[in-house]
């Protein structure tokens, strides 16, 4: 090969490199932040609508959480401030997304990450692919050029969410005889999903942000197998695990608290979870959670209570 | 891992040409061995490999005992009475036939086992249901490519048997043949003579091919990633929920299913012939414009064109020109007249290339019905053909002129269309619904209310779609008046081609259907 044909080949890949950097510099996020997936941005979009640094526990994970936590009840009762940024099958990768994102308008103190994206495969398949789109943010954000609806219409999900969280009435018997027995096997965690829990972890500890993996109790979509591998993660990298399928301190009811046979948790069974959870932030941790129910700057939390209070008797 | 995959595109790909333009000619092929069978593991599990493994050691072995069987076959034949060669040979060629059938019945066999031996046991369950039993069959993992590699298989052992090429000694040669990475998952499928050869040639790296490579790659990634990931989402919509649907909003389904299929399997072919052509190694192109054919029998001359060739080399001239054949092709001149003599036998010849082909799309009545579909068009365009000429003829009307022709095509188009509907449907009954709701229920009334944009795409990506179409078109054009493109690409300044290329690939960064919110589509022809 001749000498110029040899240059001609380093020097276009490094062309097309240093243009993917120049409109990834243009791409930077921001007012009008976007993922690029619809219910990714609109729970976005909802965060950001909360006043500036008031949210104390920010909920990550797919349906389990917005079926599963309540931030009202919550703050019902303990006065902690909470949000759960929750989506359909959300993949870790958009996960760490979210949470890179929210902390843009946000300063939790505890974020709650929960354990089902720790187990979902991806679309990034591979570590190359995500050190790729981190180098190159156009990569992961080509879609922003689309915009973000912000229309009444457009604001939530599809559904009404409070503060995340979904209302979920229903009930559907689940059969629970064979959930979680207890065994020595593992379910492994790919590569490309514990490279992005470990930024995840390392996300939380930049920003002074105590992690806590929990597994929202669900028959259908959680296992023994999968609780002792996410075991294993939360001891490799030091972070509290709390597995609320075998907490003995909380009876779920699967023939009246959940919706969909055991799949997910309805109000019934939120409102335990929930309650458990509170439960653990104001005695487990080590960051200290503050109750905001008798400060002013709250009163619209207050207020809001009052009406889901209503909502819900 | 597959082709439209970063870790193909900006890391395999790349160390390989590193690693292949580093070594002495004589490791190159080696190396290109061992990536295609590192691909293999990272595509569909390294356990599968022993499906491919196999296949290659029992054709390898079929080959060299054929080899020898015609090796001693020639030896025979020297110093005896002509009297006697006749009988020799009969012996020798009957042991060759004998160790087709066996190589035949292990590989095509194998490749029964894995893909359609649950279909015809659920289909025989169903008869068996009367008489109170029923087969239990296990089904098995099929390993990625087998229904590729199984037909190069037997095109190979088909070919030593013919005398056409020399069986190789060399297992390697073989090996790489089979699972040569850029054509395991989809084809096209090479035939050994053309190809294998040429493979273990060791080129060096040399600056057009990858160029030319680089921008067909390019090209393909534009086809899938901008249009036929980007349908997959409302093509979904319409065949799952198609009786929502009125139809308008079904026939616009069809009719992006089938960009869709076309976008993604040439997209597929462009990228992997171009992926081989950096290597300076020559893939078998598998389309050829195959929306301006004239008619059905044309149309498959354009599209998946080394499957089509594979079935008329390996099922319908052996056929039609068997001796059975050819007496009843003379008992049918006799009967009846020369034109009804030939299609009598070239029908029966078809009809099983046609069945072959829709079993070879997959174990489903739906592409079964898809086989006879076309098999029934390719008849019947054959039957008419002679009175269709005579009427052009005697109306003095041009066929080829540009009115004829664009009439032509649009017909052919039309039937493709249907055709793409049982293919895709999700059984037959519902492609029946859905085309009975094409004709019966035709509105544009969901179309108006903006049902498409409620179905998995908006606006920006019909844009991008009609964009993206209205190049391809272009660039077929071209290719249909045998420009060539990519040499006629190359005679510009440099600085204008580095520029379009680069705008090119901004394009497909920004407007490509890949990321978040978007799900990931495979190469649609990998589940074949």
């Amino acid at each position: 090969m001749k000498r110029n044909e040899k240059f001609k080949l380093i020097a276009f890949p490094t062309v097309v490199l240093l243009v993917l950097s120049l409109l990834s510099s243009f791409n930077v996020p921001t007012e009008n932040y976007s993922i690029g997936d619809e219910n990714l941005d609109k729970v976005l979009f909802d965060l950001f609508q909360e006043d500036e640094n008031t949210i104390d526990v920010l909920i990550l994970g797919d349906s389990l959480t917005y079926s599963g936590i309540s931030p009202y009840l919550l703050w019902g009762e303990y006065g902690y401030t909470s949000f759960v940024c929750g989506t359909p099958s959300q993949m870790i990768n958009n996960t760490y997304e979210m949470l890179e994102a929210a902390l843009m308008k946000q300063s939790p103190k505890v974020v709650l990450l929960e354990t089902n994206v720790i187990y979902k495969a991806t679309q990034q398949r591979s570590i190359i692919q995500s050190l790729f789109f981190q180098a190159f943010p156009i990569l992961r954000y080509h879609n922003n050029w689309k915009g973000l609806s912000r229309d009444d219409e457009g604001k939530t999900i599809g559904e009404t969410r409070y503060k995340g969280y979904m209302l979920r009435y229903a009930q559907e018997k689940g059969d629970a005889s064979q959930h979680m027995k207890p065994t020595s096997g593992v379910n492994d965690v790919a590569m490309v999903n514990e490279y992005y829990f470990e930024k995840i972890c390392n996300l939380c500890e930049d920003n002074n942000i105590e992690l806590i993996i929990v597994s929202v109790p669900s028959i259908r979509y959680w296992n023994y197998q999968n609780h002792n591998g996410v075991t294993q993660l939360a001891k490799e990298y030091g972070v509290k695990y709390w597995d609320f399928n075998i907490d003995e301190e909380l009876t779920i009811d699967w023939s009246k608290d959940t919706p969909d046979k055991g799949g997910h948790l309805n109000l019934h069974g939120a409102k335990k979870l929930t309650s458990r959870i509170g439960q653990m932030l104001s005695t487990d941790i080590e960051s200290e959670l503050t109750d905001h129910r008798g400060d002013k700057n709250f009163d619209v939390w207050n207020r809001e209570w009052e009406e889901f209070k209503k909502k819900i008797s | 891992m597959t082709y439209f995959e970063f870790d193909y595109l900006v890391f395999f790909l790349p160390v390989l040409l590193i690693i292949y333009s580093i070594l002495p000619k004589k490791l190159r092929p080696i190396a290109l061995l061992a990536a295609s069978y590192v691909f293999f593991c990272l595509a569909c599990g390294g356990r599968l490999i022993v499906y491919i493994l196999a296949s290659t050691f029992t054709l390898h072995y079929f080959g060299l005992w054929l080899d020898n069987i015609q090796t001693a076959k020639k030896s025979a034949l020297i110093d005896i009475p002509k009297e006697e060669k006749k009988l020799v040979k009969k012996q020798y060629d009957r042991k060759q036939n004998e160790v087709v059938v066996i190589a035949l019945l292990v590989h095509i066999g194998l490749l029964f086992a894995i893909k359609y031996l649950s279909f015809f046991a659920t289909n025989l369950n169903l008869v068996l249901k009367n008489f109170d039993t029923q087969l239990n069959i296990t089904s098995f993992a099929a390993p990625i490519g087998i229904s590729f590699y199984t037909l190069e298989a037997v095109s190979y052992i088909i070919d030593v048997r013919r005398g056409k090429l020399k069986a190789d000694r060399n297992l390697f040669h073989l090996a790489l043949h089979l699972a040569f990475f850029p054509q395991i998952i989809e084809g096209p499928i090479a035939r050994y003579d053309e190809t294998g050869a040429k493979l273990f040639e060791g080129k060096s790296l040399e600056y057009p091919n990858l160029a030319n490579g680089f921008i067909r790659i390019l090209y393909g990634i534009l086809k899938k990633v901008l249009v036929a990931d980007r349908l997959n989402p409302f093509v979904g919509s319409v065949f799952d929920g198609y009786d929502t649907y009125d139809g308008g909003m079904l026939a616009l389904g069809v009719l992006a299913y089938t960009c869709q299929l076309y976008m993604d399997f040439s997209g597929t072919m462009d990228l992997v012939i171009g992926s081989a052509e950096l290597f300076g190694i020559k893939l078998p192109e598998n389309f050829r414009q195959p929306f301006f054919s004239k008619n059905i029998s044309d149309f498959w001359s354009r599209w998946h064109i080394t499957l089509g060739t594979w079935f008329k080399d390996y099922i319908f001239y052996p056929v039609s020109l068997s001796k059975g054949m050819k007496k009843f092709s003379a008992f049918g001149r006799k009967r009846f007249n020369a034109q009804v003599g030939a299609l009598m036998s070239g029908s029966i010849a078809l009809f099983l290339v046609w069945l072959a082909n829709g079993l070879w799309h997959g174990a489903a009545w739906t592409y079964i019905f898809f086989g006879m579909y076309h098999f029934v068009l390719i008849v019947l365009g054959n039957i008419f053909e002679p009175s269709i000429k005579k009427v052009f003829e005697k109306l003095k009307i041009d066929r080829n002129g540009i009115v004829v022709s664009s009439l032509r095509i649009i017909k052919t188009f039309f039937f493709i269309v249907i055709g793409e509907l049982f293919f895709r449907a999700q059984t037959l009954d519902s492609a029946f619904v859905m085309l009975k709701g094409i004709f019966t229920n035709f509105t544009l009334d969901g179309i108006r209310e903006g049902q498409i944009f409620k179905a998995g795409i908006d606006f920006y990506d019909v844009i991008i779609v009609l964009a993206v179409v209205a190049f391809v078109f272009f660039i077929s054009i071209l290719k249909e008046k045998n420009i060539q493109i990519r040499e006629e690409f190359g005679k510009l300044n440099i600085v204008v081609r580095w520029t379009a290329l680069i705008i090119l690939i901004v394009i497909i960064v920004i407007f490509g259907a890949y990321g978040t919110g978007y799900a990931v589509v495979e190469p649609m022809y990998a589940n074949f």
